[in-house]
């Protein structure tokens, strides 16, 4: 799954440390999920999706896995 | 947070009254008794000021309590749980057969019976926890 936190992060200059004490989570969760090799739960998606004031899916872009 | 300074003294005062604590069984047991009391004594303090103070960050320190909740974090610590069970696993096996090698059998059966139960186990709590889900 691709997602934009790090784009949408940077466009209201926010730190990595910031962004994550604002949604309750470490910094490493907050580099894992921009790196893309941490999936958040449903509950993170909602909160950074309303902290970005987006939709879940302009955030996050679902991709099907290759077969 | 009360109660595990209660407990904490408690280990202290098991600590120290280990010794008359020990007179209370037979006296060729005195000894192996006031070690083993003493140890109990150790673990029940560490352990409550363990708790105490894991329990007063999680109250003021911010930064401790998202890296305690944090999802990841959570994640991470139960797979390394389920890796280092599977370890044990495989140690617990391996002194199972050293026991058989060096003939002691009751420590062999006791080893054996431990490696049946863990997949009972594992079974049971699986299936506790997936009616609560």
């Amino acid at each position: 799954m691709k997602n934009r936190v790090e784009e949408l992060r940077k466009k209201q200059n926010e730190k990595q440390e910031e962004l994550a004490i604002i949604v309750g989570v470490s910094r490493q969760t907050i580099i894992s999920i921009e790196k893309g090799k941490y999936n958040p739960s449903i509950n993170l998606a909602f909160k950074l999706a309303k902290h970005f004031k987006r939709n879940i899916e302009e955030i996050f872009i679902y991709e099907e896995e290759s077969k | 947070m009360r109660k595990y300074i209660a407990i904490g003294i408690t280990g202290i005062i098991i600590m120290f009254g280990s010794r008359y604590l020990a007179r209370l069984f037979p006296d060729n047991w005195y000894e192996n008794t006031q070690m083993l009391i003493l140890a109990l004594g150790s673990m029940i303090t560490g352990a409550s000021f363990m708790s105490y103070d894991h329990e007063r960050k999680m109250k003021k320190n911010v930064k401790y309590r998202y890296e305690v909740n944090d999802e990841r974090n959570i994640m991470i610590r139960e797979k390394s749980a389920y890796m280092v069970n599977c370890i044990n696993m495989l140690l617990i096996a391996g002194i199972g057969i050293v026991f058989l090698m060096l003939d002691f059998q009751i420590a062999a059966l006791v080893i054996i019976g431990l490696l049946i139960i863990q997949p009972i186990l594992v079974i049971v709590s699986s299936s506790r926890i997936s009616k609560k889900l």
